[in-house]
């Protein structure tokens, strides 16, 4: 098209940054729920009367109702407080093996991108055999070796995508080694953690963002995956997945909010973060 | 072709090397006991010592890992107590009830998934991409266990259109004889029109269960590539000698932007393995998956450690066999000797487009 | 028939000269606006434009980058992209209005269009042999093989080598002035009455360039196609082009037979172009216009080209219409048809 740039609306996405300080809706819309979610999760279980682990053998199986907006479980014990402080810990493991993974991930990819030749490909293959374990299975693993238990999922989450950052970011590395003034710096005698600290991390630090809110959701689904099926938070602490796999045999007998109700939970929650995720791209397209 | 052919493999051979490296590792060097895990907690001290010694476990970690691999080679993974049975044995027993499941929910998931992403792309903005964006959201979002519960609750309980989640078929039906292990082929094949009804009553749940997240991810991926597509100078093209816009679609912007996206299928072939286990548990589906939850539960080890091992030497077959399916289907790899890896392909711009085009900084698809 | 303002002051006419009743133009676009809109400005890229092809000539239109001159094209087929805003216009062609069914219908069938950059223009997973067929069996309803038959004969026709083995070929595989040709080649597979090629030249070198306009040439003169040939190179349009409409700042600045215009340009910016062409030979300074472009997001007042203009004086301040100023020849300028414009301009 004859028409130049100069001339056309702009037509390149700002950054997130960019757009969160003009106070895109479309960012701070789910930025803002997803906080209050997060508050919430810290809150409620603070100041909620009822205990998430107090048992009330009188009050067993009651529908949800002023008192108990949730209902109460098999052994009496408040769903909100149960539904809050499972909350708690999955967004909790979810962020940290998150922010973990991706610092982790972050470096080895810079570095293998930076390096190319055989670390490079060292570190593919490595990557290549993460990968190969999905979450769950890895986390079903490493619950075998070390015992059921929140440990065994953080590890297993953080690890598993750890290949996702890392990937993304030697992609971008690669690119940013084929633009010019990059080759100016080494002329400079920069030693190679100065590059990687002044000039490779900012340049990646949005894209890990982006992979990281999409990496919550994942990570969550992923610990509620292993409670469900026993390996991961045992009872009697409140975690989402093992209450649905408690809750399930009162599911034919009507009693469902005992497991309907966290589902709903981890919905919102992951929901939240994927819509969250792609606002921070800022694209118009859902992507990965 | 060759040269990519050749490398391909070699970097899966290593992966699987270093696979069978991670699982020795995570399996018998971890702390805790390898033989007690194996030989469950009901086995008596004389039991264990017996199955410390098949481990070789007292040898060195070198001989070990030795032992663990000719063992694997030779398909020895052990037994099951529980089930008073070989883990090989079971594995392929169980096998083709998985792979049925499997195999149904990738073409439901995978056909739905790309379908309705070009179909959204084709349309950006308008009511149906907003509402198929919201469904792949809350299809994404949604715990694969938990969906299979609510759809049970919905659909058995509520609405007594689906058959009692337990197993493959009613208990009143016989099986028919056995040829492929696949319900719905062999009853086919036998002429059981009864069973095969029964058969896919009881697939119904499961394989929706499974393939909404697959479609999910898939209509999300291919709405972004079919719409970075749509801006490129050869659609515009294509309009110019008069072509119709479902052909623009179907024959040029799909066709064009699904290289991307079959990448993208096979890396979340993982979730389709883990998908597996969970709705195994929720429909009681006698598979691999199911199998690996109940030793969860009967603390029997030997057959988990098996699965674990088994899902990622699948997915690196499965991932090579995508990757060579690429080559094919990508001429430039098969031109230019394939020396860029796959994701590396991907995060290019993958077609150009003139100054006006959208210059989308993120780039669209990335691994 | 296009349609020219009339505002009263000058030879106003509804119809543009040289034509009479019976000369219809195969192809006209009447009083185009567009403009392209995004959440924070607007950009006006083409104002009232009208302009029509006749049936086997060769029209040139000229201007610079965001004169308006592509999207002025792709309107005549209705393949504006989606960010784009009609405020106005229509097309005729053989002297029926066309809605986006009708432009839908021309495509491929009755006009052919060359873009500027072969190798993106073309579907980089395809052959070229299926994407040159594509046009026969969806117009022609020609099946698979005879379609492929024809598009060897056409690659054979546009002078690539091998036709047969190349239209297995995939685009990536063809050096770009054979792209260009397998271009031509995909757009003439029908045999459409006119060819609108965009900056056909532009990407290629200069040896290339000469072969593809004898290529035109050679293709036109065989099925009497029409040709809109739009480009900067002026050079390009004196040798090639029976007619030349010369756009400024989305406008219509200057329109006649090019032979006339070349001579003895009326427009204060034609006469800028030409004398900014270096000559061969001579040892003269070049000559380029002083200034800018306008801003197209910034609404104009008055004649857009005032601020470079040589001869402006206080009654451009209002916007002049394109008039007619003698004969087949209309310019918007105040000034025309009131002498040489500039002063300075020697013809040639």
């Amino acid at each position: 098209m004859s028409i130049s740039v100069a001339t056309m609306p702009e037509l390149i996405t700002p950054s997130w940054r960019e757009r969160a300080r003009r106070g895109d809706r479309r960012l701070i819309v789910p930025g803002g729920l997803f906080l209050f979610y997060l508050l919430a999760a810290l809150i409620v279980p603070l100041v909620w009367p009822w205990g998430a682990n107090a048992i009330h053998l009188g009050g067993r199986l009651q529908a949800p109702s002023f008192a108990h907006p949730f209902g109460t479980d098999e052994f009496g014990r408040d769903m909100v407080a149960r539904f809050f402080t499972g909350a708690r810990l999955s967004m909790l493991v979810g962020l940290s093996s998150v922010s973990i993974g991706g610092v982790i991930g972050m470096v080895i990819g810079s570095v293998a991108g930076l390096s190319g030749g055989i670390l490079d490909a060292i570190v593919m293959r490595g990557l290549d055999t993460l990968l190969a374990f999905p979450a769950l299975i890895l986390g079903i693993a490493i619950a075998l070796a070390i015992g059921p238990g929140v440990l065994a999922p953080a590890i297993a989450v953080t690890v598993a995508s750890i290949p996702w950052y890392a990937r993304r970011v030697r992609s971008e590395v690669l690119s940013l080694k084929t633009r010019t003034f990059f080759d100016a710096e080494k002329l400079m005698g920069w030693g190679r953690t100065h590059v990687l600290w002044h000039h490779v991390f900012p340049a990646v630090i949005d894209g890990v963002v982006v992979q990281a809110s999409l990496a919550v959701g994942y990570a969550v689904l992923t610990v509620a995956a292993l409670g469900y099926i026993g390996l991961g938070v045992q009872p009697p602490t409140a975690e989402w997945g093992s209450m649905i796999a408690d809750g399930q045999t009162y599911l034919l007998t009507g009693q469902w909010w005992l497991a309907v109700i966290p589902g709903i939970g981890l919905l919102l929650l992951v929901a939240l973060t994927i819509r969250l995720g792609d606002a921070l791209a800022g694209r118009l397209a859902y992507s990965v | 072709m060759k040269r990519y052919v050749v490398r391909r493999i070699g970097a899966t051979l290593i992966v699987i090397w270093l696979v069978s490296v991670g699982s020795f590792l995570l399996f018998r060097l971890a702390p805790g006991d390898p033989a007690r895990l194996v030989a469950g907690p009901l086995a008596s001290p004389a039991a264990v010592a017996s199955i410390r010694h098949q481990m070789q476990l007292n040898e060195s970690p070198i001989n070990q890992y030795l032992g663990y691999v000719d063992d694997l080679v030779h398909g020895n993974f052990g037994t099951a107590w529980h089930l008073h049975q070989s883990v090989g044995s079971l594995l392929v027993q169980r096998l083709p009830a998985t792979a049925e499941l499997a195999l149904y929910a990738s073409i439901l998931g995978i056909l739905g998934g790309v379908l309705i992403g070009a179909l959204a792309a084709a349309r950006p903005g308008t009511l149906f991409d907003r509402i198929t964006g919201y469904a792949a959201i809350v299809g994404l979002g949604t715990p694969v266990f938990w969906l299979g519960l609510v759809l049970i609750l919905i659909f058995y309980s509520h609405l007594g259109i689906a058959p009692v989640p337990i197993g493959r078929l009613s208990l009143t039906t016989t099986p028919p004889p056995h040829v492929t292990g696949f319900l719905t082929i062999d009853s086919l094949l036998a002429g059981d029109f009864s069973a095969l009804g029964d058969a896919l009553a009881h697939l119904a749940l499961p394989v929706i269960t499974l393939a909404i997240p697959i479609a999910a991810y898939l209509a999300r991926v291919t709405r972004a590539s079919v719409l970075e597509v749509y801006d490129s100078d050869f659609i515009r093209t294509a309009r110019a000698k008069g072509v119709g816009e479902r052909r623009v679609l179907f024959r040029h912007a799909l066709r064009a932007g699904f290289l991307p996206v079959m990448t993208l299928a096979a890396l979340s072939i993982g979730d389709l393995l883990s998908g597996a286990v969970l709705v195994e548990a929720v429909f009681n589906w006698p598979g691999v998956g199911g199998l690996a939850v109940e030793s969860i539960a009967a603390h029997d080890f030997a057959p988990v450690e098996a699965i674990v091992l088994i899902a990622a030497l699948t997915y690196c077959i499965l991932n090579l066999v995508t990757d060579l399916l690429y080559g094919v289907v990508d001429a430039r790899i098969r031109l230019d000797g394939g020396s860029s890896t796959v994701v590396r392909r991907m995060s290019r711009r993958q077609f150009s487009r003139s100054p006006s085009g959208t210059g989308d900084v993120d780039g669209v698809v990335q691994a | 028939m296009s349609a020219i303002a009339d505002t009263g002051e000058g030879p106003g006419s509804a119809r543009l000269p040289g034509h009479s009743e019976d000369d219809e133009p195969l192809i006209a676009l009447n009083d185009l606006s567009v403009q392209f809109q995004d959440r924070h400005r607007s950009v006006t890229a083409v104002r009232g434009v009208s302009i029509h092809v006749n049936a086997g000539e060769v029209l040139g239109l000229v201007g610079e980058s965001g004169s308006g001159k592509t999207i002025t094209a792709l309107s005549l087929i209705g393949l504006l992209p989606p960010t784009a805003v009609v405020r106005g216009g229509s097309v005729t062609f053989e002297g029926i209005k066309l809605d986006q069914r009708g432009l839908r219908g021309i495509r491929g069938a009755k006009v052919g269009m060359v873009f500027q950059n072969p190798l993106s223009s073309f579907n980089p997973v395809q052959r070229i042999g299926t994407q040159i067929a594509e046009g026969l069996r969806l117009h022609r309803n020609m099946s698979r093989s005879a379609s492929l038959e024809e598009a060897a004969r056409l690659l054979a026709r546009v002078g690539i080598p091998e036709p047969h083995q190349r239209l297995m070929s995939y685009p990536h595989e063809f050096s770009g002035g054979m792209l260009q040709r397998a271009m031509v080649a995909m757009a003439i597979a029908c045999q459409p009455a006119l060819l609108i090629a965009d900056e056909p030249t532009t990407a290629l070198d200069v040896t290339v360039q000469a072969q593809v306009l004898e290529l035109f040439a050679s293709v036109r003169s065989e099925y009497g196609m029409a040709l809109l040939l739009i480009t900067h190179n002026l050079a390009v349009v004196a040798s090639v082009a029976d007619r030349i409409v010369v756009m400024y700042a989305g406008r219509v600045v200057e329109e006649g037979p090019v032979i006339d215009v070349i001579q003895a340009p009326t427009h204060p910016y034609t006469a800028g172009l030409l004398k900014a062409v270096p000559k061969l030979g001579s040892t003269d300074r070049l000559l380029s216009i002083p200034g800018q472009p306008p801003d197209l997001s910034k609404g104009v007042v008055g004649c857009a080209y005032r601020p470079r203009c040589p001869i402006s004086g206080p009654e451009c301040e209002a916007d002049p219409p394109l008039r007619i100023v003698s004969g087949a020849r209309c310019a918007a300028c105040w000034k025309a048809g009131s002498g040489r414009p500039g002063g300075v301009l020697d013809a040639g």
